[in-house]
């Protein structure tokens, strides 16, 4: 998935703080905890967000701020996308990668999921959908409220009139 | 106060497989908690009108969306009582679409007519087996076969005609398809025998099926099939070619697997017709008596992609036995299973062996359903030979498994 960016078009003069390395077409992100990473335009465009700002010549000198990415979750989601691109075809490899990938606990996976969300990386959110539709089939309504930290919006009422309309799927 | 921490591990606290390191705090520098929403409010500040505001709990609803899509139906109807929102999202229609679907029960006759036996053997029947949508136009309805998704129904009482409609329902999207009386060639009507009436859906095209119909002209001789398709509304006629007397057993007695109708026939046999007419195939199926003709009938189904056959063998014991079909072009089966049913059903002897059945095959799993025509009916798991009773009394005993479908 090579980068098909403007390539030193766009890029503002004065070349020593230029972000794009024309040797290994580097570009720099910055999480919103302000850390720096380097990655290649190539994994970086796994990033449909980040591929469209590359290609509308929205990335300034510095690199792309994303505000919204704390950077423990974006190193994390950096590490699934140069897995990706540095070898697509290793079917096997890839999938164990994946499964220890997604090996963590809820939380951090609703946070590469926003994150994947934001970014959007298919194949990440894929991933990581399906795993916690996996996780979640079996479960309980209340366990599904104390994961998604949902409140019970009805009434007693309500929720019972409900329950007996879909009493299948409870037995 | 962003999303409760303590309360979401319980379906990923013993997944953390040994040697990996623990993600959630291992971030390559000294970084902060791995929760960026618990940082610094200000760098918050979204500049991305789309983007769900982090600090909330709940996921974006794209990505509620995906997860959802990906949740079998059966849980997806549970979910709808989490909250209101997420209520609105189980019912969404491109969601259930997607939502992946399996055996949900059995459409079966009892003294009050058509029933619906769940899965699990409890609780009201999760699809309407009155199958209203239909009783608006018809009098009176007879279910003929059920393949996966549709039913293939016999009504009648539309008018004052007593001749019978052929309709194919799904019984999920409530959509009707009324099939055209066969004329033949030389402009002759034939009627439809109902037995002998064969549906073909597969969920992977959902938006066509096709019907066979042996015609029969002399003594269960079939010299023609006629053969419908959905999408041209056509009835076709092709001369059978399976060389040799094919009595077939009739309906439900099918599976429609790649194409391909496969039909039992009275002498151990799966007699095969594609939708074209083109190829004609008979596959012998095992048997477990050396005299062909001892052997009792074989029934047939398919799980897992594949066609599956099976048979009890009344006069020793009443084993079962289970085969699958590995090489489809060959015809090779292989024994997948053999258990004794009267162990089964913890008898030890059994006056009317013959009421013993294995009805069906779940179609994604090593699940097989059994009943002793009297009074309980049961799954067995073939995998770890575990035993779950459906049914303990004569109210189910054995029916037309149901796999719902709301593609259109």
């Amino acid at each position: 998935m090579a980068a098909t960016t403007a390539d030193g078009s766009k890029v503002v003069g004065g070349g020593e703080k230029s972000n794009v390395d024309e040797e290994s077409k580097m570009i720099t992100l910055f999480s919103s905890d302000g850390e720096r990473f380097e990655v290649t335009q190539e994994a970086a465009a796994m990033s449909q967000t980040i591929h469209h700002m590359m290609e509308d010549g929205c990335v300034d000198d510095e690199g792309v701020h994303l505000p919204n990415v704390g950077s423990s979750i974006l190193a994390m989601v950096i590490e699934y996308c140069n897995r990706h691109v540095a070898s697509p075809d290793e079917k096997e490899d890839i999938r164990s990668f994946d499964a220890g990938f997604v090996n963590v606990e809820h939380h951090t996976l609703f946070d590469i999921i926003r994150a994947a969300n934001y970014l959007d990386v298919k194949e990440l959110m894929d991933l990581c959908c399906q795993t916690v539709a996996d996780s979640i089939k079996s479960k309980s309504v209340e366990e599904i409220r104390e994961l998604f930290g949902i409140v019970n919006d009805f009434t007693p009422e309500e929720e019972a009139e409900i329950r007996k309309e879909n009493q299948w799927a409870f037995e | 106060m962003p999303m409760q921490q303590g309360g979401g591990d319980d379906g990923c606290k013993d997944q953390r497989a040994t040697g990996n390191p623990v993600r959630d705090s291992g971030a390559p520098s000294d970084s902060p908690p791995p929760f960026p929403s618990t940082e610094s409010p200000s760098s918050e500040k979204l500049e991305h009108e789309d983007e769900q505001q982090q600090a909330g709990p709940s996921l974006p609803e794209d990505a509620l969306v995906e997860i959802l899509s990906r949740v079998p139906y059966r849980s997806l109807r549970r979910f709808k009582c989490v909250s209101k929102p997420w209520l609105a999202l189980c019912s969404a229609t491109d969601i259930r679409r997607r939502s992946p679907q399996t055996l949900s029960g059995f459409f079966h006759f009892g003294v009050d007519g058509l029933m619906f036996h769940n899965l699990s053997g409890r609780g009201p029947p999760m699809v309407d087996p009155s199958l209203p949508f239909l009783r608006r136009s018809y009098k009176r309805v007879t279910v003929e076969q059920c393949c996966s998704s549709l039913l293939l129904c016999q009504c009648a009482g539309k008018s004052c005609s007593e001749e019978y409609d052929y309709v194919v329902c799904n019984p999920a999207t409530e959509r009707c398809h009324l099939l055209p009386p066969i004329v033949l060639p030389d402009g002759q009507p034939h009627t439809l025998d109902p037995s002998n009436i064969f549906l073909g859906f597969d969920t992977a095209a959902p938006s066509s099926f096709l019907v066979f119909a042996p015609m029969s002209s002399y003594c269960d001789e079939f010299a023609e099939v006629a053969i419908y398709s959905s999408d041209t509304r056509r009835w076709t006629f092709v001369q059978s070619n399976w060389g040799g007397k094919t009595f077939l057993v009739g309906n439900p007695e099918c599976v429609f697997l790649n194409g391909i109708m496969h039909m039992t026939t009275h002498h151990s046999s799966v007699a095969t017709v594609d939708a074209e007419g083109k190829v004609w195939r008979t596959i012998e199926i095992p048997g477990v008596m050396p005299n062909r003709y001892d052997n009792a009938m074989a029934s047939i189904g398919q799980s897992q992609g594949r066609l599956h056959a099976w048979r009890i063998d009344y006069h020793h014991d009443c084993q079962l036995y289970v085969w699958v079909l590995v090489d489809y072009e060959s015809g090779k089966w292989s024994l997948k299973h053999t258990v004794n049913v009267l162990e089964l059903f913890r008898m030890h002897c059994r006056k009317d062996v013959e009421s013993y059945t294995m009805f069906a095959i779940h179609p994604e799993c090593d699940l097989i359903f059994l009943t002793d025509g009297e009074e309980m009916t049961m799954s067995y798991d073939m995998d770890n030979q575990k035993v779950h009773v459906i049914c303990t009394s004569e109210e189910f005993l054995g029916g037309l498994p149901y796999t719902p479908c709301f593609a259109e």
